[in-house]
């Protein structure tokens, strides 16, 4: 299945959409854009996502252990000084990934990936 | 003083052993992408014979795509060679239509796909191309053919672990190789026992609080230190499906409770709770706004039974609750740089945006199933999904 998220430009009355991974059992839960201007997104898959807004590539990872059976899927999020917190709905754990610029690769062969400060 | 040091010395690697029990690492995969062999121009006509390019999407997952539609190429143009890959979790392919802009799944019986995708002994097939660096791993890998087959993108799906992937495309023209390195990027702090934790939200300061679902309680987390303290709402109850959380100004956390149905304030000075009825069933986001003082929320369903006012807010020092309601049904809530509520309908499919000065409800259309959403500047995120097993 496709998740998506759209965007809604206020200004411009414009709806953009950006397609996320293909991830079995997917269904994005919340989007969360930190101080960087980085996207990311939380679903119920147990991963976490982050966009790279430039060129609309999707890196997602699962995230965090699943320890019982009610339920796999992270939530919530909220930026703290450098990092992003999230909660795993299905879990007893919380979640703390690094934000910040990313560039994890790249060239001049076209050969570009990973996730990109917005608006560079 | 001999003994002091050692109190201390045990002290220390004793609080250590305390925070290490609560904090795990996940491991992940990054990926190193190295152009080994650039384009040929196998015709002499100026152009290149395909571009190609991966892109990984997980440490599991990863995109190829090919491009043999450029130039004026008529041969047999580009084969893809995948190998060293172990533990394949699932032999399929996912390829995108252009025209129609859908991912197709396909799977496949081991230990050949269908079409122009195959895993296997790849000494087996005749693919034209030297793949001696196969051979490391018993030749067994992907293999992708695609004569004629212009524009191409496809994913792959196998299993975490350390990986070389090698993608030879045209006639022995463009190589690209990509080599997956263990990270450590995810750290997770453990909470109390069924915990489940929903609503998250940082104080500004030193604290993260969340909403246990399961243990009806806020638990308070030191950044610092990661160390918490849990306070339960109503002593030993549980299962009250404790959701979204706010602060307000005055440092107060504020949350939604869908079993009750209330809201709720956790006093964080004296630890004190108190909670609210409110017109509806089932409270979800729960947002404060500054630019009013006020602390909205969402409380569905909005129907007669409940008096159809679903969009509400209460004042911190009065307590006065006022609902509004104009035929939609909100689910999560967020504002705007004016202080203007934005919040998804997920039962109707819209987006509304309430102004708080004049009333005025603007409606966006064109949505499937939104749920969570983040106001950034002029941006609105929204989810917009058709597979949200929890919520149909």
């Amino acid at each position: 299945m496709n998740g998506t998220i759209a965007i809604y430009n206020i200004i411009t009355e414009e709806i953009s959409r950006v397609n996320t991974a293909i991830i079995t059992n997917e269904g994005p839960y919340m989007p969360n854009v930190d101080s960087y201007g980085n996207l990311w997104f939380t679903d119920n898959s147990n991963h976490m996502g982050r966009v790279g807004y430039s060129n609309g590539s999707v890196f997602v990872e699962k995230a965090i252990p699943v320890i019982n059976d009610v339920g796999t899927a992270n939530y919530f999020m909220t930026q703290m000084t450098d990092k992003m917190w999230f909660s795993g709905e299905g879990s007893d754990y919380m979640g703390i990934v690094d934000t910040g610029e990313f560039f994890i690769n790249s060239d001049d062969d076209g050969i570009r990936w990973g996730w990109y400060r917005r608006f560079m | 003083m001999g003994i002091l040091k050692r109190v201390i010395f045990l002290a220390t690697i004793i609080f250590v052993l305390l925070i290490l029990q609560k904090v795990g690492k996940s491991l992940s995969y990054d990926w190193d992408i190295t152009l080994v062999q650039n384009e040929a121009d196998g015709n002499g006509d100026g152009i290149p014979d395909v571009i190609s390019n991966f892109t990984p999407i997980s440490s599991t997952y990863l995109k190829i795509y090919v491009n043999d539609t450029i130039g004026n190429e008529t041969e047999y143009k580009w084969k893809a060679v995948i190998c060293n890959i172990s533990g394949i979790e699932e032999i399929g392919k996912w390829e995108y239509n252009l025209e129609t802009e859908v991912w197709t799944y396909t799977p496949c019986g081991a230990p050949e796909c269908a079409g122009s995708l195959m895993y296997g002994n790849l000494s087996d097939y005749s693919i034209g191309i030297s793949v001696p660096w196969c051979n490391e791993t018993g030749n067994m890998g992907f293999l992708l053919y695609g004569a004629g087959s212009g524009d191409k993108q496809y994913r792959l799906n196998f299993t975490q672990g350390e990986k070389t992937l090698r993608i030879y495309t045209g006639s022995n023209s463009e190589i690209i190789e990509a080599q997956s390195r263990p990270v450590t990027d995810i750290n997770y702090l453990t909470l109390p026992g069924g915990s489940r934790p929903m609503g998250i939200v940082y104080d500004g300061v030193e604290t993260v609080y969340t909403a246990s679902f399961y243990r009806g309680s806020i638990i308070a987390i030191n950044t610092s230190t990661l160390e918490y303290e849990e306070y339960f709402i109503r002593g030993s109850v549980t299962n009250l499906a404790t959701w979204d959380l706010t602060i307000d100004a005055d440092g107060n956390v504020w949350f939604s409770l869908q079993m009750s149905p209330k809201i709720g304030r956790f006093n964080t000075t004296d630890k004190t709770f108190k909670e609210f009825a409110i017109p509806g069933e089932t409270p979800h986001g729960i947002v404060y706004n500054p630019f009013d003082g006020n602390v909205w929320f969402a409380s569905p369903p909005c129907s007669p039974m409940y008096g159809n006012e679903c969009l509400c807010k209460i004042n911190p020092s009065s307590e006065e609750m006022t609902c509004y309601y104009g035929g939609f049904r909100p689910t999560l809530l967020d504002l705007d740089s004016s202080g203007n509520i934005w919040f998804t309908d997920s039962k109707r499919g819209d987006l509304h945006m309430f102004d708080i000065s004049t009333g005025d409800l603007l409606n966006v259309t064109g949505f499937d199933r939104p749920w969570g959403l983040f106001v950034d500047g002029d941006l609105v995120y929204e989810w917009y999904n058709s597979y949200l097993q929890h919520h149909n």
